[in-house]
């Protein structure tokens, strides 16, 4: 009762202003006139009953003023008359209007670009049922990198076995050649998931059907796919008749039983499947033996999976750990030692859980940056105020002198500020979409598909732009509010326009110069860092030499070659590409190194023990696997450090032989000679024969990694990667390549066909992350370094501007021009110098995280900390060099005459 | 005319007991006011009406539009339920503060 009366009464005040007003009129008029019938009755004349009346009431503004205050919600009354006059200081003084909005703006733009990259990998939901309830699963193991994936077999203890796992699917991504009656294959990636897939994450069609219970259980039984909704749209026009229709996938006949629905990417974020088939048809699609469904360490598949209700992720963890117990034998004894099996928000796994630890860490760095340099563009707005709050003094007092209250004073300042924060607000998401535009220009490219079109962001961006702007409307704001409206601002109106601030207010713009500088400087630093990581990345031996390389990719199994007439395809493809004007040599490989295929396999000696229960031998040694002919080494130009390349001698009918590389040998034989050893990779034993220097062959920033190539000849297997070493400019090569492959077969799918150089700058496991690194932070720091300079010019410039008097006194009473000078410019270089080195302290500390998420980082690199100081130095020097030259020219005749 | 200034809250009090009896405009309240306390106590416009509001706010009474006994249209307030329990608490706390200082008083010597 009571508070409904209370909301009504809020509702009618809110929505009746003008009308409460007119009614509380009306009551005064009543009572008035009430008040003068009492008086005529006591026998006042008329003119006297009026008179009493009247002069009982008083002034009638006060009483309604009072009136107003008691009824409440007199805040609300203010700020629309604070924004309205707001808004006309603002159009007022456009000058300072726009410069305050554009330096919010730029701030604020940087902070909004960021948080939607930040917002698209965390908190972008997928489109499935219940996105927040869904955890993928993934395993620690100390001896390899990436052992998050899971067998089948084990799958199905897991999903059958642990309480807490409700609606567990799996899924394994991997390329396909697809084909369409009539037309040419082309090489896409599916998805090969569970039969439950579709039903556990709730997904639509858009035409046709899902996946039907049953479905999917025997394997090779059921060959359907499910198109996804982008693939339908851009390769078949969105043809309706599409449903029933039968394609093939890698030759095998398939029956699009429906398309998905439009949002619809599948349950691993940022990836962009074109269709999916159930898992059970893995061994048909692939040529592989049905044990993949059965042998335990066949790791292969993705899982994730729903809460059950009441569970989270520890005790998940706990049930897994129960059923790991029992599930480690079946592995063979010792593999599954120190392995931890877990489960994480989805959300927390992107893009991968083996690598998810490094992406929170990285956003909270450039977090951190931006709103550095928010700080420095509200430090900036905040000097403006300032100096103008000196200006406005007379208009405040003008205000205090009619009943304005300090607090009201101070509310309408801030409202002023806040206005310009919202504005800039706007202007920098305005801003933030041309970053963003120039960022995406930088995403990773490869192989696999990305789901670009789901890239987008949430309303948590909106949200965010909106808090962070009134932030920065209110750390502007504030300090120069409270300064302006401290003090008796009565006397003022007595003394003129006074000088204002005096000494106090001179105090504070030196501290948020100095703020500014020292944050500038950390911007800097990290800017610095960041591209000095970028150049050392650029600088790691690879192992090989990029430059003038051109690599293409096929896959020959997947188009149904078989293995004889692969072979003599192959050759006649090396002949013909030699045959290529410009083209120095070429060579195949099974793995192109820095791609999304990592090809890691386990080795070891051969005389190391088979664990017992089977899973390999004791002391093997996970290691990244290429299989190359005989003119590999050669043209990619790897450096032979003991032994033999492998050669046209080495046949399938000669001795198998491998190369390793130093990593690997230092490993396996250490403080032994490794020519003449023998190295057990599956069930061969093969001798080694070479060794080659160790480069980077899964990821630019990976720790020195023990790798080994096989012979062609020897180990045939698909795909095949070209690599073409050429004497002229690679990209006048490209062409020629395409034309010669599509000449063989017109129906090959290609991939990977670029320059090695562009596939290092642009692959997710190459440059491109240290590139937007170094980009990123770059502009950042220049943006930095562009308010910060605005600070201090504005600063000097205006304390000359105050100085002009005393400036003119000094030259009257005899000072020379130069010591203006140094009067001017040392007082601008003190803020500096302490800006700066209070920043280089601080830096230190940032340069430490840093060097966490950088390998190779040196913290304390001299190069990046000594050209920041010389930077900031130089330009500040400037900044106020010219503010110095006008106080120079400052005739005393003139400015003591002004006066 | 013997004027005696209001003790700071009392007016609040005075109103809600004016109000008990039923719906009054605000020259009525501060009529009978004047009337009951035999013209000693003069409650000012510029203190009745915040007073009015403030409670208005606090939902101690309501106001509505009505007709006045001489046909005129003038704004009715009434008590509410938040009112009456309002009342009975001043009025408890009045009587106990004016009989302490009455005691005061008359033991002082």
């Amino acid at each position: 009762m009571n508070w409904w009366l209370r909301l009504k009464h809020a509702v009618g005040t809110l929505s009746g202003r003008g009308r409460w007003e007119d009614e509380m009129a009306e009551e005064m008029r009543f009572h008035r006139d009430a008040q003068i019938e009492v008086n005529l009755a006591a026998g006042m004349t008329k003119s006297e009953a009026t008179r009493s009346a009247n002069l009982q009431f008083g002034p009638l503004d006060a009483m309604t003023e009072a009136g107003r205050d008691a009824r409440g919600f007199t805040w609300l009354t203010h700020l629309r008359q604070d924004l309205r006059y707001g808004v006309k200081m603002l159009f007022k003084h456009k000058g300072f209007t726009v410069v305050a909005v554009m330096t919010l703006a730029l701030g604020l733009s940087a902070n909004i670009t960021i948080f939607s990259m930040i917002d698209i990998f965390f908190f972008q939901p997928l489109e499935v049922r219940e996105p927040d309830r869904l955890v993928v699963m993934t395993r620690d193991d100390p001896e390899n990198q990436f052992a998050g994936a899971i067998s089948w077999a084990d799958y199905e203890d897991y999903r059958d076995e642990v309480p807490g796992l409700e609606h567990a699917i799996a899924s394994l991504m991997r390329p396909v050649h697809l084909s369409w009656p009539g037309q040419q294959p082309h090489r896409t990636w599916i998805e090969n998931v569970s039969g439950n897939y579709f039903s556990a994450l709730g997904a639509r069609p858009q035409l046709g059907r899902l996946f039907l219970p049953g479905e999917g259980e025997k394997p090779g039984a059921d060959p359907i796919v499910v198109l996804s909704f982008t693939y339908w749209r851009d390769r078949l026009g969105s043809d309706p008749s599409v449903i029933g229709r039968m394609m093939a996938i890698n030759g095998k006949p398939f029956e699009v039983v429906g398309v998905a629905a439009e949002k619809f990417n599948g349950a691993q974020w940022g990836l962009g499947p074109a269709g999916w088939v159930p898992a059970s048809m893995i061994s048909v699609l692939y040529g592989w033996p049905e044990s993949v469904f059965t042998d335990r360490n066949w790791g292969s598949f993705r899982i994730s999976s729903y809460l059950a209700p009441g569970y989270d992720v520890d005790r998940v963890g706990a049930e897994l750990a129960v059923v790991d117990q029992r599930l480690a034998p079946l592995h063979g004894v010792g593999t599954m030692d120190g392995v931890v099996t877990r489960v994480l928000p989805e959300q927390l796994a992107r893009p991968d859980p083996s690598i998810s630890g490094f992406l929170p860490l990285a956003a909270a760095v450039f977090l951190a940056l931006v709103l550095l340099i928010l700080l420095i563009a509200c430090a900036n707005v905040a000097n403006l105020l300032l100096a103008r709050a000196a200006s406005r003094r007379r208009e405040l007092g003008i205000r205090a002198a009619v009943g304005a209250s300090r607090g009201r004073l101070t509310r309408q300042l801030l409202t002023e500020s806040m206005l310009l924060a919202v504005i800039a607000g706007a202007v920098g998401w305005g801003l933030s979409y041309v970053a963003s535009a120039a960022l995406s220009g930088l995403s990773p490219s490869g192989d696999v598909p990305l789901a670009t079109e789901a890239v987008q962001g949430s309303a948590w961006i909106g949200i965010f732009a909106v808090a962070v702007s009134l932030l920065a409307g209110v750390v502007t704001g504030l300090l120069p509010a409270l300064r302006a409206t401290r003090g008796d601002l009565h006397a003022v109106m007595k003394a003129g326009s006074g000088p204002g601030g005096g000494g106090k207010s001179h105090w504070m713009r030196n501290a948020l110069v100095m703020s500014q500088i020292t944050f500038c400087t950390i911007v800097l630093i990290a800017g610095g860092l960041f591209m000095r990581s970028l150049s050392q990345a650029a600088e790691i031996p690879l192992g090989f030499d990029p430059q003038n390389l051109v690599t293409a990719s096929l896959d020959l199994d997947l188009q149904g070659y078989e293995r004889e007439r692969g072979k003599l395809f192959l050759k006649q493809l090396t002949e013909d590409l030699r045959a290529i004007p410009g083209v120095a040599s070429v060579a195949m490989a099974n793995v192109l190194p820095m791609s999304t295929v990592p090809g890691l396999r386990n080795v070891a000696d051969i005389n190391a023990p088979w664990r017992e229960g089977g899973g390999g031998r004791v002391g093997e040694v996970q290691a990244a696997s290429n299989i190359v002919d005989e003119h590999f080494i050669a043209t990619t130009r790897a450096t032979l450090l003991r032994g033999r390349s492998i050669t046209e001698q080495d046949t399938a009918e000669a001795p198998p032989v491998v190369v390793v590389n130093e990593a690997l040998a230092l490993k396996l034989w250490p403080g032994l000679d490794p020519l003449g050893q023998r190295l057990a990779f599956d069930d061969k034993s093969l001798e080694v024969i070479g060794v080659v220097s160790t480069g980077k062959y899964v990821m630019i920033s990976e720790a020195p990694r023990p790798a080994f190539m096989l012979a062609y000849a020897q180990s045939y297997n698909q795909p095949v990667t070209l690599f073409i070493r050429t004497q002229i400019d690679p990209v006048t090569v490209l062409p020629e390549v395409r034309r010669v492959l599509q000449r063989l077969d017109p129906q090959l799918p290609i991939y990977s066909a670029q320059t090695m150089e562009e596939h290092l700058r642009t692959a997710a496991f190459g440059f491109m992350p240290f590139r937007m690194a170094a980009y990123l932070s770059g502009a950042q720091g220049l943006v930095g370094l562009l308010l910060a300079i605005m600070g201090v010019y504005g600063v000097v410039a205006y304390s000359v501007s105050q100085r002009t008097r005393e400036i003119g006194i000094r030259l009257a009473l005899g000072a020379e021009r130069r010591d203006v000078f140094q009067l001017v410019v040392k007082g601008g270089l003190r803020l500096i110098i302490f800006g700066l080195g209070l920043g280089l302290v601080m830096s230190l500390g940032l340069s430490h995280v840093l060097a966490g998420l950088l390998v190779g980082l040196d913290p304390l690199d001299w190069p990046v900390f000594g050209s920041v100081t010389c930077l900031l130095l130089g330009i500040s020097f400037l900044a106020c060099y010219l503010p110095a030259r006008r106080a120079m020219a400052i005739d005393p005749a003139i400015t003591l005459k002004c006066e | 005319m013997s004027k005696i200034e209001l003790l700071q809250g009392t007016l609040d009090l005075l109103v809600l007991r004016v109000l008990n009896a039923g719906p009054m405009h605000g020259f009525g309240i501060a009529q009978k006011i004047h009337l009951l306390s035999s013209a000693a106590l003069r409650i000012e416009e510029g203190s009745l009406y915040p007073a009015l509001y403030r409670m208005e706010r606090k939902a101690w009474i309501v106001a509505e539009w009505g007709v006045s006994d001489n046909n005129r249209r003038a704004k009715f307030y009434q008590l509410t339920r938040a009112g009456r329990q309002q009342l009975a608490q001043e009025q408890a706390t009045w009587a106990r503060l004016s009989s302490a200082v009455g005691e005061v008083l008359a033991k002082a010597d």
